[in-house]
This record gives structure tokens, C-alpha cells and sequence, in this order.
């Protein structure tokens, strides 16, 4: 199952599963998007495919229509959250809608989706269970105040996850990702490279085996993320990004 | 470290060259990859879609317009196994259409030259592929495409239901609003491979001439060295093709992406007469020592993919390409004084190659039957002064432009040659009143 699975990250690891074969359960705010990606991953690979429309704003889910489209498919091995919101004015003193929408959209709902399908991963032998943070939530910064605040506790949520799960068939595993080439970092000026979601995806299939827990894609950000935590705030606070 | 935010309208200022290299200019660009980006208010601003980026009429793109780059809308939505039809996004490349269709045991018979090409773009220009007499245009094998205004939201068209707007679609440049899907139909693949029957050839009528005695033929085109002068004007290579299954030595679906920014990217170009010279004589040699050749039918399709290099040597100066269909009526003239207008003004023609054509549609493609001519030049001094008298030999001899290789051709000569195009604008009219898709070519046609 792969959350936000119609477009950037989420469409490139829907494809790279469909290449190796797998039954797909697609999820995205619009049917529109996840129809058109499932039936040309059909039609392409052959593989099943179904189209789900699910709006991450909002609470609470209706978790009862996933499981209905996991009734007709083979067990449920993966689940991937590549899902996210970010928006204009997301800053401390926003209106509780939008700060809201954000925390449910990052973090809350998406520990909703893995809470609920844990039993049925469990059961497997092997599955795996993989969220996507950012470098964006390294620090606290003026600009994505509720979005980094979320993606930060959802990392600290995997972290409990896997603590939870170490010993089972349950693989969990977090990557902080920096900038993608994607829609959303379209139009962006950013003081680093952008990576190629297609090549990302790659990565997190191949690895979809390896116990790591959290892995920072591209590798570059790992230093450069342990660098801006070892700012003092005299200099941090300086900065402009 | 700022990620962005997933705004519908996305926008960023990119800079944007016709395949030709004549047209640059810097404007607005979106990138959608959801339905709802397409829908995004834009605040009424102009707009254009755009494909691979590689028409050379500066099409997809225009001063103080929206571009709309449709490379994420590439899926293949539905197929009809027993209608042999297939229902895809307009940015799918030609070159994935045709990979899929071959794993299906299908064909689509109307292919441009470049793998890359998006099956939109393929519309709205109206392209042709090896064998227009026989196989038509592009738009002949849409059964009913998407099309979404803002004005009219998406509407599923096809020639009955709503046959102006279909009609003003097909070859109409994106001037009529996004072409979404469309659903086309295909062919059973006769076989895997193509053989090439490669002959030479002494003049652009003996060409005409072998063209007329193999109307059915798979792939008929020829080849002629621009290089050549006086009583070897014309000489060239005919290329017949017939669909085959005898073994070839590769598939050739790797390849270097082309680009429009990549084809100019040698600052000087390296044609000049020696090389052209040099380079025609020893492509001609070649191909007729070779004789027959089996390829395989995506090289076949596909010439200019594994072959980049042609294109690229025109550099940053850029290319002018035209091409015109001509009416059989006026054929002997129309190269004779071709002939004459070459020796006279001596521009720096690289080559030309011929094709037998039929075209029907009602926009600004070409239409009605001929034989196709295409010529390429170096851009020198002498350009422009041939491309005006060969303008005055287009109208004289009743020929039609095709308005999608040429980023010059005046709006005079587009009215006054084009059948439709009148008709095209008075269509355009009432399909986009307020002029919403604009393009640098849309100003230059004055539609």
C-alpha cells in the first residue's frame, strides 16, 4: 500500500513495485490521479492495482474502504507512507484549520494508517513498513513550522515502531529525504542538489530488506543536518532558510 | 533547506529555445503531475502545453505565457484488446507507445522521427510518419481525445460529438486547450523487424517517381545531398521499407535523450560546404554500398534517436528547416525552379528528403495529396534572402508550409497557402474567445 502513491515520490515507488511485480493498493486526496496511475501500472506490468481517494487532512480517516480494497488482494506485506502537506504561511500563529490539516496530513494521520494495519503486517512472515521525514525538520526554522514539528514527531514515532517490532517480520524504516525533483520542490531555489525520486525509490526497494532505521537520502545531509544541530543558536539564528 | 509547498500553481521562470535554435526566450513554467494542477487558476493568464520541447515552431512556448510541460501525464489508461484501440495521456512519448504496443503484438503506422515526441504534441501538430500517402496523419488514427478549458472544464471529443472542435484539435497546436488523452487506434505488428531497401536515386522527380510505383510500400522516403549542384542537383537515396522478421543486429531503445537546449549546445556550427560536402557524399556511398539493411522497427521508426549528431552540428546558430506539400499539377515546376532558385542564391542546404502525402485535416496542417518536400539549411547569410524567394515558389506553385518545421513563416504566407486557415481562425475564435492558449507561433500566424 503505498499513501500519497500518484504523484513525486509516492508514484515513482508505486512503479518500482509494479516493476517487481507487486499487487498494489494506491492512496491519494484525488481518484483522478491514483485511476490513471493504477490502470497504466495494469496495463504496463500486469500487476493488480487499485485505486483508492483518501484526504490525509482530515480526521477521522475512513479506514473501512482500505480494508474493503484489501479484501480482494493478496496479504498486505508493505505499507509506505510517502504522503505529505506543506503550505504557504505555515507559521507559529496560524489559523488551528490549517495547523491542524498539516499535523494530520504529516504525522498523526499517518501513525492512524500504521497503527491500524500493524495486526495484518504482524501476521506476515515479512513485511515492512516505511515512513518519509525531512531535513526541513533538522531544526525549528520561522517558514514550515507545523510540518517540520510533525515530520519530527513522526520520526520519533518510527522510532518507537521499531523498538516495538525489533525481533518481528516487520522491517521498519525511515528515511529523512532533502530536496526531491518533484512538484513539490518545483519553482524552489535550493542550495543543494534535487534527487531524482525515480532513483530514490530504487533505493528504498532495494533496501526494503535492510534493518537500519533511519537513513538520510541523499547521504550528504547526514553531515550536513549534523552540522545545523551543532549551530548555537547565536548562529543559527542567523540564517535565512 | 526551505521544501516548497505543493500549490497547484507551482511556477518557476524557465528558458525555452525552439528545436531550430531561432526562438529563445524566458516565461512562466508549470509542471503539473495531478489532475487538479491542469485545473489551477492561473489567474487568466495565457498558457500552452508542452510536450518533449521539440517543435521547431516555437510552439509550446510564447512571451508572457504559462507554460504547461505534460511530461507527468504519460499513462497508458485503458486498451481495448478486441477494438485495438488504447486510451493514453498526452504526454506518453511515442517511442513508450510504441514499446507497449509491441509487447501487445500492435502497431501504431504514424510515427514522427523522434522517439520522445509526446502523442499530444503528435496531435496538435499533425504529424506524419514514413508513408503519409498511405497511412494518413497522426490525427487519422485519434478515435476521441480529452480536451480541457478552463472555461468548459475537461470534454471527452471525438468527430461526432463535437466534430469543429475535433477538427480545430487535430493540427491546431494546443490553441484549442490541453489536450489530456486521447484514445487512438493500432494495428496488428506485421513483425518484429524492418528491412530497408536502400537505391540511389539522380533527382527529387525520379524520388517522386519511385515514391508513385510503391504507394503500399511500409516506409517510403529518400534522401538527397543539399550539397549537390547543376546536373547533380537532387541526387540522393531512396529508402523503402517492408516490415520483415529476419534477425537484426540490435533493438536500439537506448539512446541519449535529445533536447532542444542539448541540440545547440556547440557553440559554432560545424556544417559548412566542406563538411556538408563530405559528410553527404560519405552517408550516400555508405547506404549504397550497404544496399538492404534489417533494423529494428524502433531504429526504423526512429532515425534521429540513435543519430544525434546531424541535428547537433548545426549548433548554436541553429538550423531552418521547410517543408512544403506539393501538388502533383505543379511538381515539374515547383522543382525546376527549386533548382534554379538553389543555384542562384547558393544557400547552404545541408539536404532535403521527399515523401508522397495525404493529409485531412481542417486546421492548420497541410491537406489534400502531393509530395512532400523537406529542406534543411544552415543558418548564413544566405538564408533568409532563399527562404523569402522560396516563400514567392510556395505561393506560386500553390504549395502548403508545414507550419510546424518552420519558426519564420510569416502570417502572409500561412493565410495565403493554407487552405484551412481562415476557416482555423474563425474556429479558434469560437473554441477559445479570449485567446486563453497563446503561443509564440499563434503570434507569428497572427491567429
Amino acid at each position: 500500500m503505498v499513501i500519497g502513491g500518484s504523484s513525486g515520490l509516492g508514484r515513482a515507488l508505486a512503479e518500482r513495485l509494479a516493476r517487481a511485480g507487486h499487487s498494489l493498493v494506491l492512496v491519494s486526496s484525488d481518484l483522478r490521479d491514483t485511476q490513471a496511475l493504477a490502470a497504466d501500472l495494469a496495463l504496463r506490468w500486469g500487476v493488480q492495482a487499485v485505486p483508492m481517494a483518501l484526504d490525509l487532512a482530515q480526521s477521522p480517516l475512513p479506514l473501512a474502504a482500505l480494508d474493503a480494497a484489501l479484501a480482494a488482494m493478496p496479504p498486505l506485506t508493505g505499507l509506505l507512507l510517502a504522503a505529505g502537506m506543506n503550505r504557504e504561511g505555515d507559521e507559529p500563529g496560524q489559523a488551528p484549520a490549517s495547523f491542524a490539516a498539516l499535523t494530520c496530513a504529516n504525522y498523526t494521520n499517518l501513525c492512524h494508517l500504521v497503527d491500524h494495519f500493524l495486526p495484518r503486517l504482524r501476521r506476515e512472515p515479512r513485511s515492512w513498513i516505511v515512513g518519509f521525514g525531512s531535513v526541513a525538520a533538522t531544526r525549528g526554522r520561522t517558514r514550515n513550522a507545523a510540518y517540520s514539528a510533525a515530520k519530527r514527531a513522526l520520526q520519533s514515532y518510527f522510532e518507537s515502531l521499531r523498538h516495538f517490532l525489533a525481533g518481528s517480520g516487520v522491517k521498519v524504516q525511515f528515511y529523512v529525504l532533502g530536496y526531491l525533483d518533484t512538484n513539490l520542490a518545483f519553482g524552489q531555489r535550493t542550495l543543494l542538489p534535487r534527487a531524482s525520486p525515480q532513483r530514490l525509490a530504487d533505493a528504498v526497494y532495494r533496501r526494503k530488506d535492510s534493518d537500519f532505521g533511519v537513513s538520510y537520502y541523499p547521504r550528504f545531509w547526514y553531515p550536513v543536518c549534523a552540522l545545523l544541530r551543532q549551530l548555537p543558536w547565536t548562529v543559527f539564528r542567523r540564517l535565512s532558510f | 533547506m526551505g521544501r516548497a509547498s505543493g500549490d497547484a500553481t507551482a511556477l518557476r521562470t524557465s528558458r525555452f529555445i525552439s528545436f531550430d535554435g531561432a526562438v529563445a526566450l524566458s516565461s512562466l513554467h508549470q509542471r503539473p503531475d495531478r489532475y487538479r494542477h491542469l485545473e489551477a487558476d492561473l489567474g487568466g493568464g495565457k498558457r500552452i502545453a508542452r510536450g518533449a520541447g521539440l517543435s521547431y515552431s516555437a510552439a509550446s512556448f510564447g512571451e508572457g505565457v504559462v507554460v504547461q510541460e505534460m511530461s507527468s501525464f504519460n499513462r497508458v489508461l485503458a486498451f481495448d484488446r478486441d477494438q485495438r484501440t488504447v486510451r493514453v495521456e498526452a504526454g506518453l512519448t511515442v517511442g513508450d507507445l510504441l514499446v507497449w504496443a509491441g509487447r501487445n503484438g500492435l502497431s501504431f503506422p504514424v510515427l514522427p522521427g523522434y522517439p520522445l515526441i509526446t502523442v499530444g504534441g503528435c496531435i496538435a501538430a499533425d504529424v506524419h510518419g514514413k508513408n503519409p500517402l498511405r497511412d494518413g496523419t497522426f490525427s487519422d488514427w485519434v478515435g476521441s481525445m480529452t480536451v480541457f478549458h478552463p472555461a468548459q472544464g475537461f470534454r471527452s471529443i471525438d468527430r461526432a460529438s463535437d466534430p469543429e472542435l475535433f477538427a480545430a484539435t487535430c493540427g491546431g497546436f494546443g490553441l484549442t486547450g490541453l489536450i489530456v488523452d486521447a484514445t487512438l487506434r493500432l494495428l496488428p505488428l506485421p513483425a518484429s523487424n524492418v528491412s530497408v531497401r536502400q537505391e540511389p536515386v539522380e533527382s527529387l522527380l525520379e524520388s517522386v517517381e519511385a515514391l508513385r510505383r510503391n504507394p503500399e510500400v511500409d516506409f517510403g522516403y529518400s534522401w538527397h545531398d543539399g550539397a549537390a549542384r547543376g546536373s547533380r542537383f537532387g541526387r540522393g537515396i531512396m529508402f523503402f521499407g517492408t516490415w520483415t522478421d529476419e534477425p537484426c543486429a540490435g533493438t536500439g531503445r537506448s539512446y541519449r535523450p535529445m533536447t532542444s537546449a542539448l541540440r545547440a549546445r556547440f557553440p559554432l556550427s560545424l556544417w559548412n560546404r566542406a563538411t556538408v560536402a563530405m559528410a553527404n557524399g560519405a552517408f550516400r556511398r555508405l547506404k549504397i554500398h550497404r544496399g538492404t539493411e534489417t533494423k529494428s522497427s524502433f531504429d526504423a521508426a526512429f532515425p534521429f534517436a540513435a543519430q544525434t549528431l546531424y541535428h547537433r552540428f548545426f549548433g548554436r546558430p541553429g538550423l531552418a528547416e521547410v517543408q512544403v506539400l506539393v501538388p502533383d499539377a505543379s511538381l515539374e515546376r515547383f522543382v525546376g525552379e527549386l533548382a534554379a532558385l538553389v543555384d542562384r542564391v547558393d544557400p547552404l542546404l545541408v539536404m532535403m528528403s521527399v515523401k508522397r502525402f495525404l493529409g485531412r485535416q481542417r486546421s492548420l496542417a497541410m491537406s489534400g495529396s502531393g509530395s512532400l518536400f523537406a529542406l534543411d539549411l544552415a543558418r548564413t547569410g544566405a538564408t533568409a534572402r532563399f527562404l523569402s524567394e522560396f516563400d514567392a515558389l510556395v505561393l506560386d506553385t500553390g504549395a502548403q508550409p508545414n507550419v510546424a518545421k518552420d519558426s519564420r513563416l510569416p502570417a502572409r504566407i500561412a493565410a495565403m497557402a493554407l487552405p484551412h486557415y481562415e476557416s482555423f481562425r474563425r474556429r479558434l475564435a469560437e473554441c477559445d474567445p479570449e485567446h486563453l492558449y497563446r503561443s509564440e507561433l499563434s503570434r507569428r500566424l497572427e491567429l
